[in-house]
């Protein structure tokens, strides 16, 4: 079954207009009739409405993905994973960002950096992967791996260290 | 009496879970249901590469909600369009709910359940080539065999799980000594050699370079 999925969707937008021009193209009857009785039925607007989130929600992860230093593809894992979790993926985000602000503070010099370096070292983080790996693959590989095999308890203490509050929903994600 | 070989994933194949796209339970793929797919042009079923759209899949979902004699009087019903706009209402409901809304998403669903639906068993073709069946398509070739050889009436043909339809396809063919079906065991082996041979076509790409 050869299968190519409908690509224009651009994240400027200009191709969302030319998506809105097809799907207007196919309520006219330019395309097959039944089709077209059907896109008539529910409504073009809902095909508008369909395509526009689309752009809007692939927007937002692109920004997302490069705020948080994530590749899309493996921020949509994780959003779906934070989803089945119950967690907001906005909560994630925070998250992320705080212990990006934890791993800034343990690279730098002070009584403050010797604690968050305490802390990662409690999750099996060492200065290398401080200096070399973003807060989100910390926390998809090691802190992950921590989460595993200590209790939510354990983990929250160290979190709290590090600023993350309410740890508890992230251990399922 | 031959030894019938079903292999447990594809024994699962034949029951499948239940797909719901935009609010509307899939029901099992079935010969009957992939036809009216191709009947009516939908995109996700073409041989050829096909660009499909958002008509494509609505249509593709309203198709497989339905059972088949239960479709062709919607298609040819003007009431139908009533049905039409509650669903687009639907639709909209759970686009302004969901936050990370794409559509893309709802085709992968899509297609996830048409590819589940049609999965065909591993097998070793058994005995002397045969020819070609010519320009029949395979549900085509299906149909006929289950029909003329199994004895499946019409509505069976429409309505039973494709997965199920292919299954006693291949069995009659492993009857007929055409094919043999590989054991669960064989196919694991089988997969393990495939992993064996793709990190060693990689480990030789990366000596070339």
């Amino acid at each position: 079954m050869g299968l190519k999925l409908m690509a224009e969707l651009g994240l400027d937008g200009s191709g969302f207009q030319t998506g809105l021009a097809r799907a207007e193209g196919l309520a006219h009857g330019v395309a097959d009739g039944l089709k077209s009785f059907v896109i008539q039925g529910i409504g073009i607007y809902t095909v508008e409405q369909a395509l526009a989130k689309t752009v809007e929600t692939a927007r937002e992860l692109v920004e997302t993905s490069e705020r948080l230093g994530i590749g899309p593809e493996k921020l949509q894992v994780l959003r779906q994973a934070a989803r089945e979790s119950g967690v907001e993926m906005d909560m994630l985000a925070r998250a992320f960002e705080k212990i990006d602000v934890a791993r800034e503070k343990a690279l730098s010099v002070g009584p403050e950096a010797n604690q968050m370096r305490a802390a990662f070292a409690g999750l099996g983080i060492g200065m290398g992967q401080l200096r070399s790996t973003s807060a989100a693959d910390l926390f998809t590989g090691p802190m992950r791996q921590q989460a595993l095999t200590r209790s939510p308890e354990e983990l929250g203490a160290l979190f709290r260290e590090m600023g993350v509050r309410n740890f508890g929903p992230f251990s399922r994600c | 009496m031959a030894k019938v070989t079903i292999i447990p994933e594809w024994a699962a194949a034949a029951a499948p879970e239940p797909v719901r796209i935009f609010g509307v339970q899939l029901r099992p793929l079935s010969l009957g249901l992939y036809r009216l797919l191709q009947r009516f042009g939908c995109g996700f079923v073409e041989a050829e590469e096909t660009l499909v759209g958002v008509a494509d899949l609505m249509l593709g979902i309203l198709i497989c909600s339905m059972r088949v004699d239960e479709f062709v009087e919607f298609a040819s019903d003007p009431r139908s369009v009533k049905y039409l706009r509650r669903w687009g209402k639907r639709i909209r409901r759970e686009i302004r709910a969901d936050g990370g809304f794409s559509i893309y998403a709802k085709f992968g669903l899509f297609l996830h359940y048409l590819r589940e639906g049609q999965r065909i068993p591993k097998y070793w073709e058994e005995g002397p080539q045969r020819e070609s069946l010519g320009p029949c398509h395979w549900s085509q070739a299906v149909e006929v065999c289950l029909r003329s050889e199994l004895g499946w009436t019409k509505e069976e043909v429409d309505e039973t799980p494709l997965a199920k339809a292919i299954t006693d396809y291949f069995q009659h063919a492993q009857r007929m000594g055409a094919v043999r079906l590989m054991t669960a065991e064989e196919e694991a082996q089988g997969e393990a050699n495939a992993r064996v041979m793709e990190a060693l076509e990689a480990k030789l790409k990366e000596a070339k370079n």
